[in-house]
């Protein structure tokens, strides 16, 4: 213990101890990030509706999403998942739009032809009101909606039931006839991003080598333009979500 | 969009077949692939990207890959680079998360589904913090050469 008495010594191990603290910061800065810990929120049951698959909308501290069969809320601090809404004979499988005090999304088989359907639904909970129903060869909806800026009217798109090809479509947000503005040589995939007057998507099959494309078309309808074609290794294929 | 530039995912190809994160440019339709997953980053995402607040970061997630090759939560820079996977799914926290993650007002928390797993085998909500940012390790990192450049002056007088 006598070197701890002594300056030359005790200069040495104050050095150490500089030395072993300065180590450890650096050490924690070079560490690899931490994995962060999941919490789960809701369990989702066969029978409340399960099977999520459209992600969630935040507004107002209030999580939104849909399941095969029903619409849901839940607080983002946590608590009660609520089922707002139900389906029946039918499923969604997108995500919601939050506008006002009304909840939007689409039907994967909704309407009377259980082809696609647009749905609107109080935000307090209710029975979902079909406003905009599709029919024909392309009229399946497995994607979500795009609100305008101006929150008049919906952008979305469809598939064929082969689930190849599809359109681009417009509704009024009050509901009505779908105006097809453009089709598509492939299958459209995720939400639609409005920039300015352009509509921007992806399709996961189509394109020169029919691995999937970044597209283009004007809000008002007209040609589709192709962006990027996909080509596998070299940047990717089958991108299967929308822009952001 | 971020400053004139849309980003996305693809679910297969790039160089390891597990799919892309890829950038395309407006002004003058420039495609770049910022980043390829490996598996152990995640694997086939179907998720859209999430931005940061201040428009420097992306978030996602896979379906599957990850540490239990269930899916999992990543970042990555509008920049490219690194895929940094920072949380994994196990099917008891939930498996093969889908569709959009949403981010709290505060930008700290992500919000998200899993299409199966969780106690009913019929997916779950979730919720996951975001690492602390990048900003974090540089100030211990500094903190760190400045006290060894503070001893060795020490030394050296």
């Amino acid at each position: 213990m006598q070197y701890l008495c002594v300056g030359k010594s005790r200069s040495t191990l104050q050095g150490l101890i500089s030395h072993v603290v300065a180590l450890f910061i650096l050490g924690l800065a070079c560490t690899a990030p931490s994995q962060a810990q999941i919490t789960t929120l809701a369990n989702f049951t066969s029978t409340g509706g399960g099977l999520p698959i459209g992600g969630l909308t935040l507004s107002g501290g209030t999580l939104y999403g849909t399941t095969v069969g029903s619409v849901f809320s839940l607080p983002a601090a946590g608590g009660t998942l609520t089922t707002l809404g139900s389906f029946s004979q039918s499923q969604s499988v997108t995500d919601v739009i939050v506008n006002g005090g009304t909840i939007y999304g689409t039907i994967f088989q909704g309407g009377a032809n259980f082809d696609g359907s647009i749905f609107s639904l109080p935000i307090g909970g209710g029975t979902p009101t079909n406003i905009a129903t599709f029919s024909g060869p392309s009229s399946v909806i497995q994607n979500g909606l795009t609100l305008s800026a101006d929150r008049s009217t919906f952008y979305g798109s469809t598939q064929t039931n082969a689930g190849a090809d599809g359109t681009v479509f417009s509704v009024p947000i009050g509901g009505g006839t779908p105006t097809t503005l453009g089709t598509l040589t492939g299958t459209p995939q995720g939400d639609l991003t409005q920039v300015g007057g352009t509509l921007y998507g992806v399709t996961s099959t189509g394109g020169t080598n029919n691995l999937g494309t970044v597209f283009s078309i004007p809000v008002g309808g007209g040609t589709i333009t192709t962006l990027v074609n996909f080509t596998g290794t070299n940047n990717g294929s089958a991108p299967e979500s929308g822009l952001t | 969009m971020i400053g004139g530039t849309l980003f996305g995912t693809t679910s297969n190809g790039g160089v390891n077949g597990d799919g892309t994160v890829f950038s395309l440019k407006l002004s003058d339709s420039t495609f770049a692939t910022l980043a390829s997953f490996n598996g152990t980053n995640g694997a086939g995402s179907f998720s859209p990207l999430t931005a940061s607040g201040d428009g420097t970061t992306l978030y996602g997630a896979t379906f599957v890959g990850g540490a239990s090759n269930e899916g999992a939560v990543f970042s990555l820079s509008v920049n490219g680079g690194a895929i940094t996977s920072f949380a994994s799914f196990n099917t008891t926290n939930g498996e093969n998360p889908r569709g959009d993650l949403a981010l709290s007002g505060d930008g700290r928390t992500l919000y998200g589904t899993t299409e199966s797993g969780g106690t009913h085998s019929e997916g779950t909500v979730f919720s996951v913090p975001i690492p602390a940012p990048e900003p974090g390790s540089a100030a211990l990192l500094l903190t760190g050469l400045l006290a060894v450049a503070a001893r060795r002056r020490r030394a050296a007088i």
